[in-house]
């Protein structure tokens, strides 16, 4: 089976860095953060221009460390993993679509229950979670825990 | 799809780590091969063959669920 092209492995501990910063980043800067990318919400959603750098930063970090995390090899990679990381797109496409599916819905239903502002928040709040980064960082939740499960399915020598 | 890897381990007293790195992959993987839940690649079921000095249909045998 031809290998997948991928980083190497030492570029995963370069996205986890990233992750950390941005799980840091977003607690010291949680108002600033919350105020740029959801409150300030205008009818055509989030809008990338006056943003703070804090929340530009955020947006900058988390998309390289989900890529770096996704893009990089584990430390032992062959056939079976990479029949993995497939598995883990399909079902990764699978509940993108289940929550672009569920938000639209709830997005028609909760909306007459809100001012527009209100409204426009939550939009913003859906399109955070199906934007591409998004749809990334799933994948690899997904392939990380599947892996981590079949692995321990299979557990040590017998 | 069947095979007898664990029987050929067992009879040239091989671990399935030491089959592991002959054939370049790691140890879950000989390990999902023998329980049958991954189906190796033309690949890996030629050079594990080769590794035992049989050949692939020697090591590995259809099974009916398979043509399903």
């Amino acid at each position: 089976m031809k290998k997948l092209t991928l980083l190497s492995h030492g570029w995963q501990k370069t996205g986890l860095v990233l992750l950390a910063f941005c799980v840091l980043l977003f607690i010291v800067c949680f108002k600033a953060i919350v105020h740029d990318l959801i409150l300030s919400s205008s009818y055509y959603g989030y809008d990338s221009f006056g943003r703070g750098w804090a929340a530009e930063a955020l947006v900058l970090c988390f998309s390289a460390s989900v890529v770096l995390l996704a893009l990089s090899r584990e430390r032992a990679e062959d056939e079976r993993v990479s029949a993995i990381r497939h598995q883990a797109l399909i079902r990764t496409v699978i509940l993108y679509v289940a929550i672009v599916f569920l938000s639209a819905l709830s997005n028609l239903l909760i909306y007459p229950l809100f001012s527009q502002e209100q409204a426009m928040q939550i939009v913003t709040v859906r399109r955070l979670l199906t934007c591409v980064p998004a749809f990334i960082l799933y994948y690899v939740l997904i392939f990380k825990v599947s892996l981590w499960s079949d692995n321990k399915r299979l557990g040590d020598e017998e | 799809m069947k095979n007898s890897i664990r029987v050929e381990r067992a009879r040239l007293r091989m671990s399935q780590q030491e089959l592991a790195e002959k054939a370049g992959v790691i140890r879950q993987t000989i390990a999902a091969i023998e329980q049958g839940r991954f189906n190796p690649s033309t690949v890996l079921a030629l050079k594990i063959a080769r590794i035992f000095n049989l050949t692939v249909e020697q090591l590995f045998e259809l099974e009916d669920t398979d043509w399903e």
